[in-house]
């Protein structure tokens, strides 16, 4: 059988992929090992609503607008940012977005994984396995949208197993009968524990979506569903809860994979660790990721120029270097999140509330690379962190490069 | 009897016996604990089926250390109560 791309995985990276590659008249297939899109969730549903407009997404029925987003700290300092933000239903979401590929043309098989994967000459070619029969395919490209746990990257030799240190472990249920605000998303930090906070991210009247997550570092006994039952009994918010179901997961807290595209095949989404490392979230990336892949493949192979998939990799950077804006935030916030993670759990905890207090008088995001540099306790580990790590050091060199430039052009 | 401790076979029961093991009532399959693996041990086919090579797994307890859900566990005498 003979497709021109191969989309590996059902969620937004990929759904969004085999829209745009069936979009423009390509033979798109999409392969989902599940026997249903969506399910079972992952995620803690947040949406951030400039990503939507950006993405042009329209808000749907199963969308929860909230207009203040609460930040609150270890030591209990709370800021409030005014940032509007979707809370979805990410089941529906994603049924959606693969309806809409479908719609355009895209050929979609559930239940369907990737069993192999083959080099032959300087390509990539797939073996599915759909209803315990193996199914060969030779398209030009393959984009790999297959979540965190990437399969294709395995199969196809390239080592990308997550340290324990660059895995946020998250446990997280979605909750009914709980006492909350509507409008208001809430992330409160955690004590004691090296880095992660807890949500509460309002669906809807009374439901919730109430998780804890943290970077599974420092040997930590306590597993983050123990403390979110132990939320759920205890906070006067939301006692008597009742979990409807469990939304845990993985979540890639490190850089993006050094190469995004290897000979044929393109890594999208979580499968290139393109989520954001405190805040976890993920999924605008995945789908910018997956529409910018689908793109270049098209522009490939509708020209016949296989070299041309290159460009996957500038164009992400062009498209996260402007107003998007997730590359160097994923740089400066590795940074920082290392920085706090290696410092003594006390010393960890005043420069948090110092964070907070400097984004309380600014009215801004607390986890910010260039307040940060300011605070005398951090400043040396953050330069530390930069030092040891060779990419670090090269992004670090080009901003400062950047910033000169401007300052240069500004006086003359 | 000649005790045959240390061979392969007695080292493969072993490692049959003590493995990884899933508790398929807490798993959610979220998929965490195969990108954690530096082994490949553990795959994913879909939502109710997690497999576990454990001829391989050299009980390193990463995964054990990031499941979030508590699911994972390394059997031991103590924990298979023999």
């Amino acid at each position: 059988m003979n497709y021109n791309i191969v989309v590996v995985g059902g969620g937004p990276a990929g759904a969004m992929a085999a829209k745009t590659a069936a979009s423009k008249g390509l033979k798109t297939l999409l392969i989902e090992k599940r026997s249903s899109i969506g399910d079972p969730v992952r995620c803690g549903e947040g949406l951030s609503y400039n990503a939507c407009e950006k993405l042009n997404i329209r808000p749907k029925e199963y969308f929860n607008k909230t207009d203040f987003f609460d930040l609150i700290s270890p030591g209990g300092k709370v800021i409030r940012l005014k940032t509007p933000n979707y809370i979805i239903d990410r089941k529906l979401f994603d049924q959606d977005l693969v309806t809409e590929a479908e719609d355009k043309g895209a050929e979609v098989w559930l239940k369907a994984r990737a069993a192999s994967i083959e080099k032959k000459g300087a390509t990539f070619r797939i073996n599915i396995e759909k209803d315990k029969k193996l199914i060969e395919v030779n398209p030009e490209v393959i984009i790999a949208a297959d979540g965190v746990e990437s399969t294709v990257a395995r199969m196809a030799g390239i080592p990308i197993s997550l340290k324990l240190e660059d895995i946020g472990s998250s446990a997280a249920a979605v909750v009914e009968g709980v006492n909350i605000e509507r409008n208001v998303m809430i992330e409160s930090f955690l004590k004691d524990i090296p880095f992660g906070y807890s949500w509460i991210f309002p669906k809807s009247e009374n439901i919730a979506n109430i998780g804890v997550g943290w970077i599974t570092k420092n040997g930590i006994k306590l597993k983050p569903v123990d403390l979110l039952h132990s939320f759920l009994k205890n906070s006067k918010y939301l006692k008597g809860g009742r979990i409807k179901y469990y939304t845990s997961g993985g979540v890639p807290a490190t850089l993006k994979i050094e190469n995004l595209v290897y000979r044929n095949i393109l890594f999208t989404g979580d499968a290139a660790h393109l989520s954001n490392p405190v805040g976890g979230d993920g999924v605008p990336q995945a789908m910018l990721s997956g529409k910018l892949a689908a793109e270049v493949s098209a522009e490939s192979i509708l020209q016949e120029k296989p070299m041309i998939l290159k460009k996957y990799e500038l164009e992400w950077e062009k498209a996260t270097l402007g107003e998007f804006c997730f590359r160097d935030a994923q740089y400066a916030l590795y940074i920082l999140q290392n920085a706090l993670l290696t410092m003594p759990i006390l010393r960890k905890e005043e420069a948090i509330e110092e964070l907070w207090s400097m984004a309380q008088k600014n009215g801004q995001y607390p986890f910010d690379l260039i307040s940060a540099i300011k605070i005398d306790k951090l400043r040396p580990k953050l330069f530390e962190v930069i030092m040891k790590n060779k990419r670090l050091r090269n992004w670090a060199a080009k901003q400062m490069l950047h910033l000169t430039i401007k300052k240069f052009k500004s006086i003359y | 009897m000649v005790k045959t401790l240390g061979t392969n076979r007695t080292k493969e029961l072993f490692m049959k016996k003590y493995g990884l093991k899933v508790d398929l009532l807490k798993c959610v399959f979220c998929g965490g604990c195969v990108s954690v693996c530096p082994h490949n041990v553990i795959s994913l086919y879909d939502e109710t089926k997690l497999e576990i090579n454990n001829d391989i797994c050299k009980h390193c307890n990463i995964c054990t250390t990031f499941c979030p859900m508590d699911a994972l566990r390394i059997a031991t005498e103590v924990t298979e109560g023999e």
